[in-house]
């Protein structure tokens, strides 16, 4: 939520380790992303900049050292936002084959109790767009992905899975995403893949970038 | 040269953590107690960043292989060498089959919680991503990506003036004021670490934002590497958020739907999407990763600039350390190699 | 390394320091660097300039103590002075407990005190088995090079 209500980006403080700045607006649109993309590559070569983060619609900073001149910092910024471009969508397509439902999609009859709509319907659903990566994030390898048909939607469960595997395709409220290695999990699991999404000793070790597209390709449906 | 002799003790090979990895999703780990880390490896002649042994569950045994000489700093653990007792935060000499034994950390209700085990050379692991940091999640960096067991042997790498793997001859015996007491944070007699607000700060209740600067919180047992699960009065938003997911770093203090904080720490995800009441400084993190498991804390309001001065005199006491013991290793250095008449 | 080089070495080590005086000594050489710092108001002024001021003077390697001069205080005794400069301590800062309590056996290379210099702490080390039989100087006073600090017997 964006406490400021001029339409300016806020830039909130992460301690003195980084900043956070985020555009107006309440979205999580590809366009909007696709400037972030921009601002991302402008300022990762800035001095005070380690690293330039993409989040949904909104760009992490991680300092090199902290700005003793922060207002100085954050006017820079904010121009060079007004100044972006969207970059233009020209990353990879990368297929997924999913197994929908069974042991690897434990929770699809949840999404089916929640939606309404039968499996077949949400495997059809879920397995027909395009998805842009956003951002990588939370853990490594990780991709953030966007346009999920709204109409499968479903909430984070109120007791997070203690360890979901690596491949674990979810759905989380309005998002769906591959979980890139074991882990805890909120959301919704409804079926699996085996792609390798993170190597650390390839080059780069993240098999996706942001600005690259997922699509899922229906391997199986275990009812 | 060392073999783990513990079972279970989830104790990690960590440095100063793992930078330029957020674009892929990996966060920085590194050891929770950055200060122990850098001074125990100053105390070595080991640049500040090398690689040790964080050690938090005791008792905790490992057994020297080779001759090595070693440092330990963090939490004082009534540590012995075989039958010897040894001092807190000072340097000691093993030889090849003693054991070294950790004991429960010392020192009452202010006692810290982890310790650091260094060696001279460093902890020599494979580099992953740029460090020798542990990355639990994903399996990789440290030793084989998780955590010591029983049976391990980990190896001590070449020192910087050459005396070889461990440097059985390097000076030692000798140590350092422990920085919790050089440099000592309290408020109404509890350890307390500064904090910078956040985003969603102004989106608490008045009633919330005086409660958690005014009031204790206690470091509940859901507590560990990835995140701090606090336990004191629950802090309420004005309004419900739901926020998108954006970049954290450790420190960050999120508030989910209960009300209870969670201080994001070394392991925790690059990002997240609970709102953010503040920011634990990266200055005072050494703190809070010693805070034992059921203590208490305080949190104290700062703004960017007191923010910048407690990173400067962090690293002023870690330069003055750096210096003392330089001079103090050549001075010893240079009378062992100088024949006598 | 000659002279020459070790005296700019340690003049370029103490410059950014706020080390008032600095002893360096070898078998064959030793050094004295002294400067001005702005003295302290009062009477803590001798104190505070010999406790932060002096960097430690090596030959010991932490385990073995010097005794210099053997002012004993009866037959069989015997004297552990200061080997540097520091502030003396006869407990470790994380303690409740000295290190060598008067009446405590010892054993040759034990700690039984410790000097500060800064956050540096060195050891003063028992120079042979006995018993702790007095603490000659008083905890947390500046004492220098030579200083009687324990009777042993």
């Amino acid at each position: 939520m964006n406490i400021a209500l001029a339409r300016q980006p806020a830039i909130s403080l992460l301690g003195t380790t980084a900043l956070l700045f985020e555009p107006p607006g309440e979205g999580m649109t590809l366009p909007v992303q696709q400037r972030i993309w921009a601002l991302a590559e402008t300022t990762a070569s800035w001095p005070e900049v380690r690293e330039a983060v993409p989040g949904m619609n909104n760009l992490m900073l991680a300092f090199e050292q902290p700005p003793r001149d922060l207002a100085a910092l954050e006017a820079r910024l904010v121009d060079a936002w007004h100044a972006t471009r969207p970059l233009p969508l020209a990353g990879r397509v990368v297929e997924l084959p999913v197994v929908y439902g069974g042991a690897g999609g434990p929770h699809l009859a949840d999404v089916v109790a929640h939606t309404g709509l039968s499996i077949d319907e949400i495997v059809a659903r879920h397995s027909a767009p395009l998805y842009p990566v956003y951002a990588l994030g939370s853990h490594p390898g990780y991709c953030y992905l966007g346009g999920m048909d709204e109409r499968i939607a479903t909430p984070r469960r109120r007791v997070p899975v203690v360890s979901i595997p690596g491949g674990a395709v979810s759905i989380g409220g309005a998002q769906t995403g591959v979980s890139a290695s074991a882990g805890p999990s909120g959301w919704n699991t409804i079926g699996s893949t085996s792609m390798r999404f993170f190597d650390a000793a390839a080059e780069p070790p993240a098999a996706l970038r942001p600005g690259d597209f997922i699509r899922f390709h229906v391997q199986g449906v275990v009812r | 040269m060392i073999e783990v002799l513990s079972s279970a003790a989830l104790a990690s090979v960590q440095d100063l953590g793992r930078t330029g990895g957020l674009r892929w999703g990996v966060g920085t780990a590194g050891a929770m107690d950055d200060l122990a880390l850098a001074a125990g490896n100053l105390l070595l002649g080991n640049a500040p960043g090398a690689a040790a042994v964080e050690i938090p569950v005791f008792p905790f045994e490992v057994r020297f292989t080779a001759d090595c000489v070693f440092a330990l700093t963090g939490a004082d653990c009534a540590a012995r060498l075989d039958a010897a007792a040894l001092l807190p935060w000072w340097t000691h000499r093993a030889r090849a089959g003693q054991v070294l034994t950790l004991g429960l950390p010392q020192g009452g209700a202010g006692r810290a919680s982890r310790a650091m085990l260094c060696v001279a050379g460093g902890i020599d692991v494979p580099p992953a991503l740029g460090s020798r940091s542990t990355q639990l999640r994903g399996a990789f960096g440290g030793h084989e990506g998780r955590a010591l067991r029983r049976g391990d042997v980990l190896r001590a790498g070449a020192t910087a003036d050459g005396g070889g793997a461990g440097a059985a001859t390097a000076p030692h015996g000798f140590g350092l004021v422990p920085p919790a007491l050089a440099l000592p944070l309290a408020v109404d007699g509890l350890p307390a670490v500064r904090v910078l607000p956040g985003a969603e700060y102004p989106a608490f209740e008045e009633a919330s934002r005086e409660a958690f600067w005014r009031t204790s919180w206690k470091i509940t047992a859901q507590s560990d590497r990835y995140g701090f699960r606090l336990d004191g009065e629950a802090l309420r938003p004005i309004a419900p958020m739901e926020l998108r997911s954006h970049g954290i770093v450790p420190g960050v203090i999120q508030v989910p739907h209960g009300g209870q904080p969670i201080v994001q720490m070394r392991d925790a995800q690059p990002s997240g999407g609970y709102p953010k009441f503040g920011t634990v400084i990266e200055a005072d993190l050494w703190r809070l990763g010693q805070a034992p498991i059921g203590s208490r804390v305080r949190f104290v309001e700062v703004d960017w600039a007191q923010a910048l001065a407690a990173l400067d005199e962090k690293a002023a006491w870690l330069d003055g350390v750096a210096r003392l013991v330089a001079l103090h290793r050549a001075a010893a250095i240079a009378s062992t190699a100088s024949p006598r008449t | 390394m000659d002279a020459a080089r070790r005296i700019a070495q340690l003049g370029d080590w103490l410059a950014p320091t706020d080390i008032a005086v600095l002893e360096f000594t070898t078998p064959d050489l030793r050094i004295r660097l002294d400067r001005d710092v702005p003295p302290a108001a009062g009477p803590a002024t001798a104190r505070t300039a010999a406790r932060d001021g002096a960097a430690p003077t090596p030959g010991a390697d932490g385990t073995t103590g010097k005794s210099d001069g053997h002012r004993a205080d009866r037959p069989g005794a015997s004297v552990v002075a200061a080997h540097s400069v520091g502030v003396f301590l006869d407990t470790h800062p994380l303690a409740t407990a000295p290190l060598a309590a008067v009446g405590a056996r010892v054993a040759a290379g034990q700690p039984i005190g410790l000097l500060r210099i800064g956050a540096l702490l060195l050891p003063v080390a028992a120079p042979s088995d006995g018993v702790v039989e007095r603490v000659l100087a008083t905890p947390g006073e500046a004492v220098g090079h030579g200083t009687p600090l324990f009777a042993l017997t």
